[in-house]
This record gives C-alpha cells, sequence and structure tokens, in this order.
C-alpha cells in the first residue's frame, strides 16, 4: 500500500498538470467564491448568510464541486493517459508489478488527492466561516458537517470518472471532450429529454453525474423554498435525499472501477 | 530451466502473429530471438513480460515461479526505452526500484552507463542513445537473473550501437542469462550463444550458434574451365545450392559431403580445382535460406 502510494508520489510531485491543476484549485475556492455577492437572490435572503456557519459549508462546497470537477476530474485524465502515452503504464507491468497493483495505486492517488483537496475545502470555509460569523458556535460550525465526507467522496468519484475515461480512451483530448460534454450536455438530454418523457420516475435522478452532483447539492433550500417548488413542477424532485446519494454514488463508483479492473485486465499493453 | 514456452500463441484479427511457439531457454544463455520485422518477436516478449495476453499456450519463469514476482527478477528493455520525460535519471530509476522491491546503488548503475553527469537532467532532455542506456540501467536494478532486450540497438549511431553491445556483452560475461531480440544477424553472430530463428510467428530453428552455422559446410570452388565446372557440378549429388561468385562457385553441400569429397568428385571428372576453400557459413546466409 505505501510502497503503491509512494511511486505515486515519485511520479506527481514534478508532473506539470499536477502543478497547475492543483494552483487553479488552491486558487480558485477561496477568490471565486465572493462572486457569490454578484448573485441575484431572493429580497429577503441574506448575502452574508453565504460566509457564515453554517451555510458556508454548502455554499463553498457547491461551489467547490465545480471546481474539483474540473480540477480533477481532468486531472485524473491527464494523468492515465500520461501513462498510457508514455508508454510507463506498460512498463511497469514489465517490471513486475500486477495490473490490479496499478489500478490500486492509481486508486489510492485519487483518494489522497480527494483528501487533500477536501482538507483545503475545510480550511478556506472555516476561514470564511469565522469571518463572516458574529457569534461562533459550535453547534452552528458541525451543523453541515457532513459535507465535509460528501465532498471527499464527490471528488474521489470524479476522479475515478476521469480513470475510467482515460484508460478506455487512451487519448486526453477525447477523453476530456467527452467528460465535459457528457456531463454539461448529454446526461441532461437523456435525463430530461428521454427519461422523463419515456417514464415520469425518480430514477431520472440515478444518472451516475447527477448523483455525485447531487452528494454536495446545490444549496436550493437556504436559498428559498420557492425555487425548489417551481423545479418540482413535474413532480420529481430536483435532488437526491443525502443518503440516497450517497447510496447511488457509492454503486456507481463500484461499478465505474469493475470496469476499469476489467478493461486492464483483458487489455494487451 | 530459466525459461519454458509451450505453444504460446497470438493472433491480431487474421494475423498469426506467434503461431504455437515452443522454446526453452537455460540459465548462463545469451539466447538470440532473430527473425525479420514483424516476426512476432516483440510480442512473443511482449506475453513473456505479461503486457501481452496469449490467446492460447503457456509459459513459466523459473519453474514456477508467478509471473508478477519472476517479472521482479527479469530486467527488460522492450522496443523504447519507457520513463517519465519530466522526471530526472535518478527519479525514474527510483520508481523502477520500488516496483521491484530493490535496493540499488543509484550513482553506480548510473555510472556503469555512462550517465552519471547527466544523472540530474531530465529524460526528455535525453538523446536516443542516453534514453537507450537509463533503460538498460533501469533493467540492471534489482540485479536480475534475466535481461531482455528488444532490438537494444535500433535506431542508434555506430557508436552507440558499439557501446550497447560492449554492455551487452558485459552483462552477458557475468554469467546472466540474455534474451535478445534482433533482426540485425551480424548482432546476433556477436553477441549470442543460443538463437531461435522465427518467421510469421513460427519456429523455424533453433539451437546454439555454433550448431546452426556448422550443420553444412559451405565450399567455394574455382578452375580454369569454368563452363565445364559449372556442368560438372550441376550433377554432382553432393551439392545442395550452388551460386556464382567471382572466383567460380559457392556450394553448399548436403549433409554428406565434404571438401574432400568435393574434390574427389571434380577430380575423377576430370576437372583440376585451381580454387577451393571451405567457408564457415554465415548466420546471414543461413538465415536467407531457412527463411525462404
Amino acid at each position: 500500500m505505501q510502497r503503491l502510494l509512494h511511486i505515486e508520489w515519485l511520479k506527481l510531485k514534478r508532473n506539470k498538470s499536477f502543478h497547475v491543476f492543483f494552483a487553479l484549485y488552491l486558487i480558485g475556492l477561496p477568490l471565486l467564491f465572493p462572486i457569490g455577492l454578484q448573485m441575484d437572490f431572493p429580497r429577503e435572503f441574506s448575502i452574508r448568510k453565504i460566509y457564515a456557519f453554517p451555510d458556508v459549508w454548502s455554499f463553498l462546497g457547491y461551489l467547490g464541486s465545480w471546481l474539483t470537477f474540473f480540477c480533477f476530474g481532468l486531472l485524473s485524465i491527464t494523468l492515465i493517459t500520461q501513462e498510457i502515452q508514455f508508454k510507463t503504464l506498460r512498463q511497469q507491468i514489465i517490471n513486475g508489478m500486477s495490473r490490479t497493483e496499478f489500478l490500486l495505486s492509481k486508486l489510492m492517488l485519487c483518494a489522497a488527492v480527494s483528501v487533500a483537496a477536501t482538507l483545503y475545502y475545510v480550511l478556506v470555509g472555516a476561514s470564511y466561516g469565522y469571518v463572516y460569523t458574529d457569534f461562533v458556535f459550535m453547534s452552528k460550525v458541525t451543523e453541515q458537517m457532513w459535507l465535509i465526507p460528501a465532498y471527499w467522496l464527490q471528488c474521489f468519484a470524479f476522479m475515478v470518472v476521469g480513470l475510467l475515461l482515460g484508460f478506455w480512451l487512451k487519448r486526453s483530448g477525447i477523453a476530456i471532450f467527452l467528460f465535459l460534454i457528457y456531463t454539461l450536455v448529454i446526461e441532461a438530454i437523456l435525463r430530461h429529454v428521454f427519461h422523463l418523457n419515456v417514464w415520469s420516475h425518480k430514477s431520472v435522478n440515478y444518472y451516475p453525474m447527477n448523483v455525485f452532483e447531487d452528494l454536495v447539492p446545490l444549496p436550493v433550500r437556504q436559498i428559498g423554498m420557492t425555487l425548489e417548488e417551481r423545479l418540482e413542477r413535474d413532480g420529481v424532485s430536483l435532488l437526491l435525499r443525502p443518503e440516497e446519494a450517497l447510496l447511488v454514488a457509492v454503486c456507481w463508483i463500484l461499478v465505474f472501477v469493475g470496469l476499469i479492473y476489467w478493461l486492464l485486465k483483458r487489455r494487451d499493453l | 530451466m530459466t525459461l519454458s514456452i509451450k505453444n504460446l500463441t497470438k493472433s491480431y484479427r487474421s494475423l498469426k502473429a506467434v503461431d504455437s511457439l515452443t522454446l526453452e531457454i537455460e540459465q548462463g544463455q545469451v539466447f538470440g530471438l532473430l527473425g525479420p520485422n514483424g516476426s512476432g518477436k516483440t510480442t512473443t516478449l511482449g506475453m513473456l513480460t505479461g503486457v501481452i495476453l496469449p490467446d492460447s499456450g503457456s509459459y513459466q519463469w523459473f519453474g514456477d515461479v508467478q509471473p508478477v514476482n519472476a517479472r521482479k527478477k527479469i530486467g527488460t528493455l522492450l522496443e523504447t526505452p519507457n520513463f517519465y520525460p519530466y522526471l530526472n535519471a535518478i527519479d525514474n530509476l527510483k520508481i523502477v526500484a520500488r516496483i521491484k522491491g530493490a535496493q540499488t546503488d543509484y550513482d553506480a548503475i548510473l555510472k556503469s552507463v555512462n550517465l552519471y553527469d547527466r544523472r540530474h537532467a531530465r529524460f526528455e532532455t535525453y538523446s536516443l542513445g542516453m534514453k537507450q542506456r537509463l533503460a538498460i540501467a533501469g533493467a540492471l536494478i534489482g540485479n536480475p537473473e534475466v535481461l531482455i532486450f528488444d532490438e537494444p540497438t535500433n535506431g542508434l549511431d555506430p557508436q552507440g550501437i558499439a557501446e550497447v553491445r560492449q554492455v551487452i556483452l558485459d552483462i552477458a560475461q557475468s554469467g546472466k542469462t540474455i534474451i535478445l531480440a534482433s533482426h540485425i544477424l551480424d548482432e546476433v553472430e556477436k553477441i549470442c550463444s543460443h538463437v531461435a530463428i522465427i518467421k510469421q510467428g513460427k519456429l523455424l530453428s533453433t539451437g546454439s550458434v555454433g550448431s546452426i552455422l556448422n550443420n553444412k559446410v559451405t565450399v567455394e570452388v574455382g578452375a580454369e574451365d569454368l563452363a565445364v565446372l559449372k556442368k560438372v557440378l550441376e550433377n554432382c549429388s553432393l551439392v545442395e545450392r550452388m551460386l556464382v561468385i567471382r572466383q567460380g562457385f559457392s556450394l553448399t553441400l548436403k549433409e554428406e559431403g565434404s571438401v574432400a569429397a568435393i574434390n574427389q568428385y571434380c577430380f575423377d571428372q576430370g576437372i583440376v580445382l585451381s580454387y577451393l576453400i571451405e567457408k564457415q557459413k554465415s548466420l546471414e546466409q543461413e538465415f536467407l535460406e531457412i527463411t525462404q
């Protein structure tokens, strides 16, 4: 375990893509957060609430989920396609790593990067919270803390999707294109145009990227009930319940890891 | 037995890249895998090193060691040198050493392939020859029992070729088993003790380099009247193949043929040979004959 992580760290520490994506995340998370100040919220909604405990966790988490999607989803695609492009995946197998160990090392890398991303989210969230909360009560601070493990799982899930696409398609350009187009366009069409017309059922929310997004949901409840009510007119809830999202997300992750394993085991390298 | 291969087969669509290959390699042999480009050498080595999955057949390293553990005791350079371009030599070798679980003196190993001075330079800044030498350094990590080199001199300049060959010969001196795939006969002839000739994935011939060379004798003959000599030799039952050369003819003799027998035969036919010389047949001739 430690051996595999150490190998991944040797590769990662001087990797330019890693430096760029990680820097984007580090800079982006605290700097993009104040953009909320310019957003058009319902009048009764206090903007300062966004930055105060406990709502800072969900608002920062929602912003962070976009950043982890872009930065770490793309990072994981880049890292795996580099291994293929440099033929270092092939060389590592030749040198005596098993295919299972290779998959394990990449999963541990994703888990470790997600831990770093989550710790930074906690740090930024706590900082904003302490500055913008008038009276800091521990109960307020911890009220939405379930979002912290959810944030980690979401980041990990995006990276696993990146691994799958990168390993399957081998080329970073195509994999990144599909990663973005599927998440931002194709899945929405599948869900709202096809699925909903055929079967108006809550399974419309079970599509993988939607499930992962719902792990750290858009904080609609905090903004105001009206928005949610408006979006629920189809009789379909906009968001999955947290525990539901968690369960389905874990299932999707297992399916994706299984697919990578299956590809890795039967492919000539 | 270091390596035993049984009926190893791999197809790409309708093309049989490796066709029921059976081969055994003993410890300490410098084994040449010789064949033209596209004959299945790299595919074979790919299967032996776990990156290409065989359709059927099997192989065993060191008796019955698990393939993944066996690979840790094998140093391999397959086709191109594969390293992280943005890492320097030492970091790249560290990754190899970690995978193999080997304690390594990086300075010593880099000195042995003459890369010590450039050890802190990124791999992408290396010339092809340096990349190849780093790959050899990578293959040497963990003091492996077997080394596999696939076309190790491909694309190198004459100096690079000489350096790489010297490194391989040095390794061979230390008693390690070496498997060398090459389409260059000269290379195999100079380096190897044993050879297997393959074409279109099929094993055509295998044995010690000496035994393949000495199977049949090549004799060059000449006489005053080459036209008469030609007529006489064409009727000779000892001659298998006859080529025109400057001095006369180059004859490949059948098993029962010998220099003395040819001389006697010509003399009996009333021809006195003015030129008679026994040639060790080069692997090149053998190779062309076997693969035709």
